[in-house]
């Protein structure tokens, strides 16, 4: 069978973001897969989101092209790998996100060229300095078991409401930098922002820490009903859930966003979310036509899954950097933590844990993102093998010259690369006098109990979104709630600033480069290396795709045509 | 029950040279022993006989098949499988004897007080093991794990307690039979103190079936240790375990099976000899004649 390999960026300001599980986002392993092409029709703009493109070098049979047609009906069988714990649309793990997008709608959504596009706000428009957006909403989009209720403005407004309010545990990422909402009339809200964000409505078509919009009724009532019930407006609904086994959901003949044909996304009829955590096992039941695509599965299987199907890549920007906490000895050195990144052999670990990945910097950055600092080779100033000479040098002038006992290395298994991160990562430093034991947490207790928490190291993970500063302003500015490292620059705050309040694209990028270089010559992170994703579909599936971001799903947009 | 006292103490007893003449002559405990001793000497031995440091890693030639550099081939991080097979082997027997050594530790006295005392303390000692025992030898370990850190003592001590009620049992039950023994009570009016009596006089001539149940529980408390490492709750990366590499070698069957055969061979090895030997022990020494195992 053939397979496709796909090198795709996510364009512009594309704030990347954390995906952190539980109550930070989702955490996860692999890259995601979907259905794209089809779109749909709306005649709704945009503006202020210019130049977001995905630039793709597929060197593929062309299927990602948007066809002139696809079958409808039938029923699309997926082999996931996780079930969820809730069907609110508002936290969780991955699974959580991908399937909450399916049931639930945002203002402004991303097409599988990750252009902005119309909604639930059929169009909008923003003031001369983008910090005042004003969305005109559709008026026939009805909630899912809420007996025809359409959706309006006070529903965004309460779901803003609830997403902003102390009683909300999870995150809202995406209503960073957001003042207020206020309700102009029943089908128009206005967003005032802290400062100004060419790229304000491409952040609110995020799924993780997504604004998802959801009925002022159910809320008032009582938010906890979210849990189990689906009260989206989204191309799914959810049918039947088992935890353990499967979800089914059923179309909605009445979706707002159409496809190809003109009718109503999504082409199937009914959705069938398969849960088989075990890879093997999901790459057998693709063989023997049981799912008709997987959308997650790992190299060691991709020649069980291109047997009988047709194996989809996708260069990721998923990224596993090990955080070096600077509050505490000896990580508070700066030579020390340099010392590190010399040992560090990326290209081993690179081979080892996903050899048709690639390496990038220690910034934060990945290459998937358009403003990835192409100036700054990869290899800068650490090289990206092992320079044991110059590692010792510093770790000598740092008062470590008979060698360094540290603390206990974490790592989660939540992320299956990470073990082997860990274990390369302790051999490295042997070889350079850093010595030190490696722990496997559960990835609910590392979340917990040690993720951001004082006086630890440990393997942490960031996947790409639609945009692509979020990453830097969350976890690597001076201020940023989840500085892990607790690593303080002036310089890359400057820059970061600088990034932010940009009002054209090129003084965005070169802030943004300027950052991107500051945090791989003196930051605290050390980067590992980007993973080729891979997943896989029959050939009676049409329009399936995988995507360097990490939570963003197009499933609705797949045909079958058994 | 009553039985003919001189009969009962001989044959529950532990009368030295004659059993070790049967043991030695016993084919099944001779061809355990074949099997176990030279595992466990490799394993005992296990850095000087070990080619390789069995966490040194050599990614250039992961997945090497058997031959060559490599005398079994490398795992999928390059470590050489002869070597973490033979220091995996000191997990694993350390985990069937250290285990069983716990609930040895454990489990007899609780048995022999049990068994000597009877009446309230009997009951409320035996519900207590019965109410451990009604939970799922494997869901106990788990549970016991998830509580404390998995690392090897942990594993060591979650098998012992699970499988001390088990030897507390067979310990009452064999101690029902002879506390009544004229020695026994000769003991008590003689004025011993209760250890004594325990320790001295009862515990020697029920060692019989203690020591056929702690060699079958050698061969169960590696099965349960390897389980618990398979599902990531055992010594944890990166050292060498059988358990683990046969969980890890899962994801790499496609690879090399290599990886998956060698760790499975040395645990099945390892499993069938212990079990041999406890057959073996069970045919010498032949509990049945103790008397009372309800």
């Amino acid at each position: 069978m053939p397979s496709r390999d796909s090198h795709t960026t996510v364009g512009t300001d594309r704030r990347s973001v954390l995906k952190l599980g539980a109550t930070l986002g989702t955490l996860g392993i692999t890259g995601l897969a979907g259905c794209m092409g089809g779109g749909d029709d709306n005649e709704g703009s945009g503006n202020g989101d210019g130049g977001d493109t995905i630039e793709s070098d597929d060197s593929n049979d062309g299927t990602e092209e948007s066809p002139d047609s696809l079958p409808r009906g039938g029923t699309f069988v997926v082999g996931a790998q996780q079930g969820v714990q809730t069907m609110s649309p508002f936290r969780g793990f991955l699974a959580d996100y991908l399937l909450g997008e399916a049931m639930y709608d945002r203002l402004t959504r991303v097409n599988q060229s990750f252009e902005v596009e119309p909604n639930l706000a059929k169009d909008w428009e923003a003031n001369d300095d983008y910090t005042v957006w004003t969305f005109n909403l559709r008026e026939d989009v009805a909630f899912n078991n809420m007996d025809g209720q359409t959706m309006t403005a006070a529903d965004v407004k309460a779901s803003y409401d609830f997403l902003t309010s102390e009683a909300f545990s999870g995150s809202a990422s995406s209503l960073s930098g957001v003042n207020s909402l206020s309700v102009v009339d029943e089908t128009t809200v206005e967003v005032a922002l802290d400062e100004p964000d060419l790229n304000f409505t491409k952040r609110i078509a995020e799924t993780g820490g997504a604004f998802f919009v959801v009925p002022k009724a159910v809320l008032d009532d009582d938010p906890a009903k979210l849990e189990d019930t689906d009260y989206g407006t989204g191309p799914l609904q959810l049918e039947t859930w088992n935890q353990k086994n499967d979800i089914t959901f059923s179309a909605n003949s009445d979706y707002h966003i159409e496809g190809v044909d003109g009718e109503p996304l999504p082409y199937f009829d009914e959705l069938k979310w398969n849960i088989l955590s075990d890879n093997i096992q999901r790459a057998n039941s693709l063989s023997d036509g049981s799912i008709d695509a997987v959308s997650r599965t790992s190299p060691n299987v991709a020649g069980r899954v291109s047997d009988s199907a047709t194996l989809v890549k996708q260069t990721s920007g998923l990224q596993y950097p090990i955080v070096l906490n600077t509050t505490v000895e000896p990580l508070d050195d700066p030579k020390v933590r340099k010392a590190i990144k010399y040992a560090l052999d990326r290209e081993q670990i690179l081979k080892a844990v996903s050899p048709e990945g690639v390496l990038g910097h220690h910034s934060g950055v990945t290459p998937v993102h358009t403003y990835y600092n192409d100036d700054l080779e990869v290899g800068d100033t650490f090289g990206t093998t092992a320079n044991v000479e110059k590692a010792k040098e510093l770790l000598s002038e740092a008062g470590y010259g008979d060698g360094l006992e540290m603390q206990t290395f974490h790592y989660d298994d939540g992320v299956p690369s990470k073990e082997v991160i860990a274990q390369l990562f302790q051999q490295q430093m042997k070889q350079v006098g850093i010595e030190f034991e490696i722990n496997r947490l559960t990835e609910e207790t590392w979340l917990s109990d040690y993720w951001n928490a004082e006086g630890e190291w440990y393997i942490t993970n960031y996947s790409t979104r639609v945009l692509g500063s979020t990453v830097p302003q969350l976890a690597l500015r001076s201020e940023g709630p989840w500085n892990e490292a607790k690593w303080s620059n002036d310089a890359f705050d400057e820059a970061f600033a600088r990034a932010t309040s940009a009002t054209s694209e090129e003084e965005k990028a070169e802030a943004m480069k300027e950052m991107q270089r500051i945090n791989h010559q003196e930051g605290a992170w050390v980067g590992t290396f980007h993973p080729k994703i891979y997943g896989g579909y029959k050939d009676y599936v049409q329009n399936y795709d995988l995507y360097p971001t990490y939570i963003k799903d197009f499933l609705s947009e797949c045909a079958v045509d058994k | 029950m009553a039985t003919d006292t001189s009969t009962s103490t001989e044959s529950t007893g532990f009368d030295l040279p004659p059993i070790v003449g049967k043991v030695l002559s016993n084919r099944r405990i001779g061809l355990g022993l074949a099997i176990l001793l030279p595992i466990a000497l490799v394993a005992i031995l296990g850095e000087t006989v070990a080619p390789y440091d069995p966490t040194a890693t050599h990614v250039a030639d992961r997945y090497a098949g058997p031959g060559g550099q490599f005398l079994l081939g490398t795992d999928h991080l390059g470590r050489d499988l002869l070597s973490r097979v033979i220091l995996g082997g000191r997990t694993s027997l350390l985990l069937g004897f250290g285990a069983t050594a716990l609930a040895l530790l454990v489990g007899v006295p609780i048995g022999l007080t049990a068994g000597y005392a009877k009446g309230r303390v009997d009951e409320l000692l035996m519900r207590i093991m019965d109410i451990i025992m009604s939970v799922p030898t494997l869901l106990l370990g788990l549970l016991i794990l998830v509580v404390l850190p998995s690392n090897i003592l942990n594993v060591v001590m979650a098998i012992g307690v699970v499988y001390a009620p088990r030897i507390a049992r067979v310990t009452r039950s064999a101690t029902l039979s002879v506390s009544e023994e004229e020695y026994v009570m000769a003991a008590k009016a003689r004025g011993e103190s209760s250890p004594y009596i325990l320790f001295r006089e009862i515990l020697p001539n029920v060692t019989g079936p203690i020591v056929v149940e702690g060699s079958v529980r050698v061969g169960y408390a590696i099965m349960i240790g390897t389980s618990l490492s398979f599902l990531g709750l055992g010594a944890g990366p990166p050292n060498p375990d059988w358990g683990f590499m046969i969980s890890t070698a899962r994801d790499h069957i496609y690879q090399t099976p290599w990886f998956l055969i060698w760790p499975s061979v040395a645990l099945l090895l390892t499993v069938m000899a212990t079990n041999l030997i406890g057959d073996g022990l069970r045919d010498v020494l032949d509990p049945r004649e103790v008397g009372d195992h309800s």
